[in-house]
């Protein structure tokens, strides 16, 4: 099986950072099959520089670096292999200006069609045809979908498009059976205008190529779940994304989608949430465009998650999920709650450990020298996974040097990941107005984390230990537990041991 | 404490009681050191066994201290290092200043003096530091003088 996910607008790369953290804690392996699945992503975006698709892109970076260290071990943690087909904007091959008059060729519009060029004008006010759309569609899908409509997927075979749609063909003559899986909001600009349109070129293509029965289309529709008040400051910009249409946007993208395009999805999920999140601070787009992950994109992993590896038997399904009790999420609200609490416990816990102790242990080990690790309080964990050479001979198997490049390189890339997930997960915990209980957030703070706090990591009903239990669950005892002779090979240096830890992190 | 460190620290107090409470015993009962301005067996009889008791004991006891702190300490990391390295040390000195007190006060002998002090010495390197240096717990199984040579280069532990 291979999968696509293909994410529209900010809300759909934010929505691909979900997937990501969560692929990279196992949550879209096969531990039973490993390596049989591998995802592939397509970001589309008018807004090249967009501050949550660069966040997005660093995720999948990071990832991509840590995965390729081959940490599979007995789960799926940084199993499956996650290509990405980059970036495609609608303005990719646009050199003139990047605006609606221009793109529509508006003046010739008007002198040659002048009963064209006058619905144009009733459509768009001079500020919507003249505003500079490097920024994205600016929160109006009615400028998005006019800009997304004259997408001709036939004429794109050099781009991305051309790529993804080869690579499905591949598939299909491989005898698998893609999975192609559409997410952004549904509210904004670019998703809530690209979304169903994209949706319908794809099903056509696949329509016009044949294929379409052999390839499962999945969609995912973010519903509006954060507001801001615009502060333009100094600024002189008139057309701007403004939350007060968002559920105007919504009701008319999903009347389009009830429409036009019921057919185009084997599934549809909708995902919402009725308490708007302050947006932290304002931006018209760009780089500055860049809200912080909320739960809401949690459930848009968990969502793509079911249709990857369990979606709904019956064709057109739409799936609705909803929380026990408003403004409070606990882990009974999480979808395949065992499953799901198993995976981001392990690698929350590994996150956790690494970052609060091992790493700076190591660090110390770069900066003073390994002598003095190996005979310290951290020695007896370290040498196991650095045996230095025996009195009489090399009584060891394999001596790793702990200074090597290839040694220190694996340690940033793992560090990083364990930073980067640990920030996102911290980061949905904080969604304002909503009190998420899934992981004692305090604890989770980069710059405050203290290894005491090991045993009170996970919240309410995820942790079903009791205090006993509890009070031996310390990050000495997980140490003294590192055994390299408990994994698979290679079962030394950094990675040995941040699979070992691994292991030994699963409760 | 894993099994196989207390079941080490069980033998080498084993060895070292034999050697001070027979084999060193014998060397004196035997002359082998001779000891002639007093009578060998009433020294041995009072003298030999309070000094030997005393050192065992503390060897012991200093022993069971260490490895009790250290495997009932919550670590967090190698910061606590050199704490650590000064415990054994400070506990360290008991033995020590135990082989001052018995080879000087509790010993009646001068012809013994220099020769208990070495077997004294040799006791308590055996019975503290070798013990210690083999049969630490988990987490400070390196800090004993000699340790990382001795249990991972050596025993490959």
């Amino acid at each position: 099986m291979s999968i696509y996910v293909i994410g529209i607008g900010g809300t759909g790369a934010k929505c691909i950072e979900a997937i990501i953290q969560l692929t990279s804690i196992g949550l879209y392996g096969n531990a039973s099959n490993p390596q049989e699945e591998n995802l592939r992503l397509l970001f589309i975006d008018a807004d090249q520089t967009n501050g949550n698709l660069e966040r997005a892109l660093k995720s999948l970076d990071i990832y991509q670096k840590c995965q390729s260290l081959e940490l599979v071990d007995k789960y799926s943690w940084m199993e499956t292999k996650i290509d990405s087909f980059g970036l495609w904007s609608p303005f990719l091959n646009t050199s003139a200006n990047k605006n609606l008059g221009s793109f529509f060729e508006y003046n010739t519009l008007k002198d040659d069609q002048p009963a064209l060029g006058n619905l144009f004008d009733i459509l768009y006010t001079a500020e919507e045809r003249g505003a500079n759309l490097d920024v994205g569609f600016r929160g109006r899908p009615a400028i998005g979908a006019a800009i997304m409509s004259q997408v001709k997927l036939n004429d794109l075979d050099a781009d991305a498009w051309g790529r993804l749609i080869a690579q499905i063909q591949t598939d299909i003559g491989g005898g698998k059976q893609p999975k192609v899986f559409l997410c952004g909001s549904i509210f904004g600009g670019t998703g809530a205008s690209g979304l169903p349109t994209i949706g319908r070129l794809i099903h056509n293509k696949l329509e016009r190529e044949k294929i379409r029965d052999k390839v499962d289309l999945g969609c995912l529709f973010v519903l509006p779940y954060f507001g801001f008040k615009p502060e333009l400051g100094g600024n002189s910009e008139t057309v701007y994304a403004r939350s007060e249409q968002f559920l105007m946007n919504t009701e008319a993208a999903l009347r389009y989608y009830g429409s036009q395009a019921q057919d185009t999805f084997n599934t549809v999920y909708l995902i919402g949430n009725q308490n708007l999140s302050p947006v932290k601070k304002f931006s018209v787009g760009k780089n500055t465009q860049r809200n912080d992950p909320h739960f809401i994109e949690l459930f848009a992993g968990l969502a793509a998650r079911q249709f990857l590896l369990k979606p709904p038997s019956q064709l057109g399904s739409v799936v609705l999920i909803n929380r026990e009790s408003v403004r409070h999420l606990t882990w009974t609200d999480i979808p395949d709650q065992k499953e799901v609490l198993a995976e981001l416990v392990n690698a929350t816990r590994f996150a956790f450990v690494w970052l609060s102790n091992i790493a700076p242990a190591l660090a110390e080990a770069r900066k003073n020298g390994v002598n003095s690790l190996q005979k310290g309080n951290d020695g007896f964990w370290f040498v196991k996974f650095f045996p230095s050479r025996g009195f009489l001979g090399n009584n060891h198997n394999k001596i790793i040097d702990f200074n090597e490049l290839e040694q220190q390189e694996a340690i940033e890339k793992i560090t990083s990941w364990c930073q980067d997930y640990l920030h996102w997960l911290e980061q949905i915990h904080q969604c304002a107005g909503e009190t998420v209980e899934l992981f004692n957030a305090n604890y989770l703070n980069l710059s405050k984390l203290n290894p005491q706090f090991l045993s009170d990591l996970v919240a309410g009903q995820g942790d079903s230990r009791d205090q006993t239990q509890k009070s031996k669950d310390t990050v000495q005892r997980l140490k003294e537990r590192l055994n390299p002779q408990a994994i698979s090979q290679p079962n030394l240096g950094v990675l040995g041991l941040a699979k070992a830890l691994y292991l030994v992190c699963r409760l | 404490m894993k099994s196989w460190e207390i079941i080490r620290i069980i033998i080498f107090n084993i060895i070292g009681a034999v050697l001070i409470f027979l084999g060193q015993r014998l060397i004196y009962q035997n002359q082998i050191i001779p000891i002639q301005k007093i009578s060998v067996d009433a020294w041995l009889g009072h003298d030999y066994t309070t000094a030997a008791l005393t050192i065992f004991i503390v060897c012991i006891s200093a022993t069971i201290v260490w490895c009790a702190l250290a495997a009932t300490t919550r670590f967090t990391d190698g910061r606590s290092t050199g704490t650590w390295t000064l415990i054994w040390w400070l506990l360290g000195l008991l033995p020590l200043l135990s082989i001052g007190v018995t080879v000087f006060f509790i010993n009646k002998s001068e012809e013994a003096q220099f020769s208990l002090m070495v077997f004294f010495l040799l006791d308590a390197l055996l019975l503290y530091w070798l013990t210690t240096v083999t049969s630490s717990p988990e987490a400070v199984k390196y800090i004993p003088p000699g340790a990382f040579f001795v249990r991972h280069k050596l025993m490959g532990d």
